[in-house]
């Protein structure tokens, strides 16, 4: 006994809901076909009676003028003729039709699985087997009557030819076609005796003498009277042939008829109905016993299905009881509670998604718009103080220069300073070189007073020597001793020259001095100016360097500040990955959801669905753990944090 | 010469971000819109790193990284997982499959260039 238990119960039951109802559709299509093909066989064997039937009570006396009556005959021979090959074309068609089905099953392998597929499978198997004997035979059966009408063709030629009579060969026909073959060879051997006979007549009328002729005229008449006794004869015998065809039709008919009350049967799950086969004959027969064993054998495979159905509902019962109990709420796995459950976890994850999306947009808003304002500040760039930055620019720039301007006069009023101290400085060498000049002077008189005294030492010396050695004669000592007043006249005279200049020095030395206190003096107030002109001019520098180290640091902070406010906007900017994830997973789902409502307006099955399989699905495309807490948890997850970083490194 | 690091991602803000920061830092950036796309882009060029999502159409990362690491040209090449996703048994499957880092999104730009300077090949 087959026993299933959990959730797969239930799709079980579906399944095998499903295979028994494709078995029967495939059964019913079988059967409805062999309804149709026996109709058709009905139709056929009702036009056969219908031809002969003409002939049996047609007007044949119509198509007698005289002499005409053989060719008549055989315009009704040809006209069965044209009947027959009709039927032959009917029966070739049912044939591919046939053949068609066979090739074609009802149901695609694809659609099935499991222990239920393998007894689909034998089933289909001996259906088609059967279905493979039925085409056998009525490959048959359109071959014999091929092979009649085919024969029938070749005797309606011979007639037509005046060959005399050709048996029809009966050997490979059933028995009913059998004594129709017979019915009508033996009424062929007659018409072609009595058409020889004719022949004779109409030739003894053409080339006889009067009374030869009268003579054969009477013969005529009991010629044509012997061929109408043909006639009635041929109609008596077409009785004889009406009658079997007669019973294959009403055996077509009551056989369709019985096919159509089993269809109907199967319809309403009866698989018990069988072709009761006391009424058929020959190959009909044979079609009723294949299709009575077809039948059982699908009765036995039916009654170990309703077995495993009966152990499957019994099982699927107790689960149901069960699932019921334990949830305390009958129906659960209804649509309608599915959308209970799915509506909450979707408009949570939307609604995280829709906050996301809203505090990182406007997290960008107020990061651009930080920006904005900076780059506002830094450069006065938005329109309306355009007009102001140019002032400013100029005014700054013409600043500039004019610090430049004024640093250039200053240093020119130094430079002026400088040339006047370098004039003076070269008056100064002058006196100097003048001062050299009488220092050379100087110099050379001090020489020649040594060069004097020299002298008046030597003379000196001498009157010392004559003075003591004369003694009287003192009178040559009165030359020496003026010798001696010269020499001191020239010296005073030196001595005078001497002191004029060391006076001419003394007073260019004093000039000179004076000269020297005089540079003193301007080059302290040169020194002075100077000072002050750079002191003015380095603390401008000063003032204008500490001013641009300022503006520099502003500048640099406001970088820091604006990379990081880009920075913070390039993470934002991140989170549009994450949203539209968890959007495409919930439109994902919705998907799934509209395609399941749809498929409930066509196949009632698709109400039940397993919600918590349904649910698993769901939670298993999620990528990120925060959707997982929405799923589980409702709405209140907490959001990712794009300040904390989450590496891991293997 | 700036070194060469891929970026394979199937959101273009993602793409247009990452590159962005590395361009600044200085190296130059390959992109690829899917594990097919990327395997297609690398042609045997020297790449020094390469930083992958994982959920993406066509070819998701973890295929990707475990067709590269068959590529005898990139066997050696570090590979960063950087993706929304943080479950660990993805982490593990990562790391199977030859990543040598699992960064999930967002990033802080200091953050990525921390990580690359610290797997990038000499």
């Amino acid at each position: 006994m087959l026993k299933l238990v959990g959730k797969g119960a239930f799709a079980v039951e579906i399944f095998i809901a499903i295979s028994t109802s494709v078995i029967i559709t495939a059964l019913l299509a079988c059967l409805v076909y062999q309804y149709k093909l026996k109709q058709q066989l009905g139709a056929s064997a009702a036009n056969i009676m219908q031809l002969l039937d003409k002939i049996t009570h047609g007007d044949l006396a119509s198509y007698y003028p005289a002499g005409t009556k053989p060719n008549s005959i055989l315009a009704k021979v040809h006209a069965l003729n044209l009947k027959l090959s009709q039927l032959q074309n009917e029966i070739v068609d049912l044939s591919i039709a046939f053949e068609s089905h066979t090739e074609n099953p009802v149901v695609p392998a694809t659609t099935l699985n499991g222990s239920y597929s393998v007894i689909f499978r034998q089933v289909e198997a001996t259906l088609a087997s059967k279905i493979e004997q039925h085409k056998i035979q009525l490959a048959m059966q359109c071959r014999n009557t091929s092979q009649f009408i085919t024969e029938l063709n070749l005797v309606a030629n011979a007639i037509v030819e005046g060959n005399g009579v050709v048996i029809i060969n009966s050997n490979n026909y059933q028995e009913d076609l059998r004594q129709i073959s017979e019915l009508i060879n033996s009424m062929l051997v007659k018409l072609a005796a009595d058409h020889v006979e004719v022949i004779a007549l109409v030739d003894g009328l053409n080339h006889g003498d009067f009374d030869k002729k009268v003579a054969i005229v009477n013969s005529l008449d009991i010629t044509f009277t012997t061929v109408e006794n043909s006639e009635i004869a041929l109609d008596n015998g077409l009785v004889h042939v009406h009658a079997p065809i007669a019973m294959m039709a009403e055996n077509l008919q009551a056989l369709a008829a019985d096919a159509k009350s089993i269809c109907k049967q199967f319809s309403n799950n009866k698989l018990q109905a069988r072709f009761e086969n006391e009424n058929y004959q020959g190959v009909y027969s044979q079609i009723v016993d294949d299709f009575n064993s077809t039948i059982d054998g699908l009765m036995e495979r039916n009654s170990a299905m309703e077995q495993a159905l009966t152990d499957v509902v019994e099982t699927l019962s107790a689960k149901t009881q069960e699932d019921e109990s334990k949830y305390q709420a009958p129906g659960k796995n209804s649509i309608e509670n599915l959308c209970k459950s799915l509506l909450p976890v979707w408009t949570g994850q939307v609604e995280l998604a829709r906050s996301h999306m809203e505090e990182q947009i406007n997290h960008l808003i107020l990061n651009f718009a930080s920006l904005i304002t900076r780059l506002g500040v830094d450069t006065d760039a938005t329109s309306n103080n355009v007009d102001r930055t140019i002032s400013t620019h100029a005014k700054n720039s013409s600043e500039i220069i004019e610090v430049f301007n004024h640093s250039q006069t200053q240093l020119q009023s130094i430079v002026s300073f400088m040339s006047s101290a370098t004039e003076m400085r070269s008056q100064l060498l002058q006196q100097i070189t003048s001062l050299a000049t009488i220092a050379k002077d100087l110099k050379l008189m001090a020489s020649e007073v040594r060069s004097i005294a020299n002298q008046t030492n030597i003379v000196a010396l001498n009157a010392a020597i004559e003075a003591a050695r004369a003694g009287v004669a003192g009178r040559e000592f009165a030359v020496i001793a003026t010798e001696v007043r010269k020499l001191s006249a020239s010296s005073g005279e030196t001595g005078k020259r001497i002191n004029c200049k060391v006076e001419l020095v003394t007073q260019a030395i004093a000039k000179t001095l004076e000269m020297s206190e005089s540079f003193t003096i301007r080059d302290a107030e040169i020194v002075a100016n100077t000072e002050a002109i750079i002191s003015t001019v380095v603390g401008q520098l000063k003032a204008t360097t500490i001013n641009l180290g300022e503006a520099s640091i502003e500048l640099e902070q406001e970088n820091k500040v604006i990379r990081k406010e880009i920075e913070r906007a390039l993470v934002s900017l991140q989170f549009q990955d994450r949203v539209s994830q968890m959007l495409v997973h919930v439109h994902q789902d919705l998907e799934k959801l509209n395609t399941q409502l749809i498929d409930v307006e066509d196949d009632e099955n698709a109400k039940f669905i397993d919600v918590d399989q349904w649910m698993e699905d769901l939670a298993s495309n999620y990528t990120m753990s925060e959707q997982l807490v929405v799923h589980q948890g409702g709405a209140k997850a907490k959001k990712m944090d794009a300040n904390v970083i989450d590496v891991t490194f293997f | 010469m700036a070194k060469t690091i891929m970026i394979v991602d199937d959101a273009g803000s993602v793409r247009k971000v990452v590159s962005i920061v590395l361009k600044g830092a200085g190296y130059d950036v390959l992109e690829g819109v899917d594990g097919e796309d990327a395997l297609a882009k690398l042609t045997g060029q020297k790449v020094h790193l390469i930083i992958s999502d994982v959920n993406m159409p066509i070819m998701d990362g973890i295929t990707f990284v475990t067709e590269l690491k068959k590529l005898a040209a990139y066997k050696f090449t570090p590979v960063v997982m950087l993706t929304t996703e943080d479950h660990e048994s993805k982490k593990l499957e990562g790391q199977v499959a030859g990543a040598k880092a699992w960064m999930v999104k967002p990033f802080l730009p200091a953050q990525l260039l921390a990580v690359v300077g610290k797997l990038v090949m000499p």
